[in-house]
């Protein structure tokens, strides 16, 4: 059996006061608010708004004990027009409204099938947003058996690159639109890329969300619904996936129809090892679920769903802050 | 400690909280006073920091799921870190990996009860500790824990064998202990009618 790593040499009292130890310095003698509002965040939720559209119903259910991942969210890249000016717009607000409305797919009987699937989106973009791009990420196929963790997914050296389907639908009409994407294979990855090259250190997002439905992945109990800054359309890195892949159930617990609103607030900084990183806040009114430290690939934003379907309205994006002089920009 | 007590010890706020009907509001509360010592629980069962958040957190929410059976007499961090004690377990087996011997678990169950039968703050009053911990051992605890350098780089910058340094820490941990004890007016000895430390 493996050991968990702690030192199996202590006595009880040694390892209680070890823990103490670790505990103090980890997060000082006062409360985590952080870990609180996270606990609180996953034991309650405010209804919100009653949904404006008809998002992905699903034609069929499917069969089998493991629920294939049909899931689609558009990608919406808001590309600001020209370089943002930040001491002239330091509030500056994005409004994006995405409502996906329906769902023609159809649902694979078996593994290789291929999941059609289709969703309308609106969006309601303010002046300084000129182009939209949805994305529809979705992994290569892993034979039955596969290792299918969200390091794997993410792991390059595994062969599971995600392969962005990119719909740019830059100085085009960007309400009514509709995509198809006839390749998502099941355990799909799907993406909403709010793209507009942040150079804020310091952006807030916030929008409400419900979950439709819940799957359960092929050889996997986990999925997630992640939000964060991605320079690239490929695949963010895992430790991405990782930390926010045990949200799952946060969003298990909200269950189908409640709508809540979710606020995160992205910092870019960069540890000391010279890695950018950005602290994700993720938190319902004034509720955090999650602070968690993940790598920052870039500066887009990415939400990501895996294992679960969600629907998402009311997109707001907000600097909250200039830009850093000598921002670093090496290592993604 | 009755319900009613942590929460009267946590801040002003908690009386009209206990007057309203507002479990979550109640619980929020009960989960801001002992999440640290749930934490400090959880970091005394398993290396990693992320893991034991993760059981931490989980710990709470089947208190929450349970939290109508909890009976208020009862201390609300005992009971989580007894739900926390399961998950743990459970995890081990999920991972198959070597749980904690179980004298030690219940030492260290036995141990973080004692210590936070007091109601006390033991961070700071571990704080307070560590700031009258002095000479080689001092220098290794702060490096150890505070600077999160493990015995090989402590030994290196110090002139020291990794196995002394060991030894120090080990010492560092047991005064500290002590010093907890005499501070929150706890002791596992008194408490089993043994001879008390001076």
């Amino acid at each position: 059996m493996i050991q968990d790593g702690n030192d199996q040499g202590m006595t009880g009292r040694e390892k209680a006061m070890d823990g103490l130890l670790k505990e103090l310095a980890r997060s000082g003698s006062g409360a985590d608010t952080a870990f609180v509002n996270r606990v609180m965040a996953r034991v309650q939720c405010r209804p919100g708004p009653d949904s404006t559209g008809n998002w992905i119903q699903r034609a069929s259910r499917w069969p089998g004990t493991w629920m294939i991942l049909g899931v689609l969210v558009a990608v919406s890249l808001l590309v600001i027009s020209g370089k943002p000016e930040p001491k002239q717009h330091p509030h500056s607000e994005v409004t994006a409204k995405i409502e996906a409305t329906r769902d023609i797919g159809t649902v694979p009987a078996k593994q290789d099938e291929t999941l059609l699937y289709s969703a309308t989106f609106s969006l309601e973009l303010s002046e300084w947003v000129d182009a939209v791009s949805f994305q529809v990420n979705r992994r290569p196929d892993l034979p039955d058996g596969a290792k299918n963790t969200p390091s794997a997914i993410a792991n390059k050296a595994n062969g599971a690159v995600l392969r962005p389907v990119v719909v740019s639908i830059r100085d085009k009409e960007i309400n009514g639109i509709t995509i198809d994407c006839k390749d998502i294979k099941r355990d799909a990855i799907a993406g909403v890329v709010l793209d507009r090259e942040f150079d804020e250190d310091h952006i807030e997002i916030e929008f409400d969300m419900r979950v439709k439905e819940f799957y359960r992945p092929r050889n996997s109990n986990w999925g997630f619904f992640g939000v964060g800054l991605n320079r690239g359309m490929n695949a963010p890195p895992a430790k991405h996936y990782i930390r926010l892949s045990k949200e799952i159930e946060l969003f298990r617990h909200l269950e189908q129809g409640n709508w809540c609103q979710y606020r995160a607030t992205l910092h870019r900084s960069v540890s000391k090892d010279g890695v950018a990183y950005t602290d994700f806040q993720q938190f319902y009114d004034n509720v955090l679920f999650s602070d968690d430290r993940i790598e920052m690939t870039g500066s887009r934003i990415v939400l990501l769903q895996m294992g679960i379907c969600s629907e998402i309205t009311n997109f707001r994006v907000r600097r909250i802050g200039p830009p850093k002089a000598n921002t670093p920009d090496e290592g993604f | 400690m009755p319900v009613e007590e942590q929460l009267a010890q946590a801040t002003p706020v908690k009386a009209s909280v206990l007057q309203s009907s507002d479990v979550a509001k109640t619980f929020e509360v009960l989960v801001t006073v002992h999440h640290r010592q749930v934490l400090a629980y959880a970091r005394s069962l398993v290396h990693e920091p992320f893991v034991a958040e993760d059981l931490a957190q989980e710990a709470f929410v089947v208190a929450w799921q349970k939290f109508d059976t909890f009976d208020a007499n009862l201390d609300f961090g005992k009971w989580v870190r007894g739900i926390l004690h399961l998950k743990y377990c459970n995890l081990m087996r999920e991972k198959k990996m070597q749980p904690l011997p179980q004298e030690i678990l219940e030492a260290i169950d036995a141990q973080h009860n004692l210590w936070h039968k007091s109601g006390n703050n033991l961070l700071d009053i571990l704080t307070q500790c560590i700031s009258q911990l002095t000479g080689p051992l001092r220098q290794a605890i702060d490096l150890h824990y505070l600077r999160n350098q493990n015995c090989l780089a402590i030994a290196n910058a110090t002139g020291a064998q990794k196995s002394t340094i060991r030894k120090r820490l080990q010492l560092g941990r047991e005064a500290l202990a002590d010093c907890v004890e005499r501070k929150a007016g706890t002791s596992l000895t008194d408490e089993t009618g043994k001879a008390s430390a001076p």
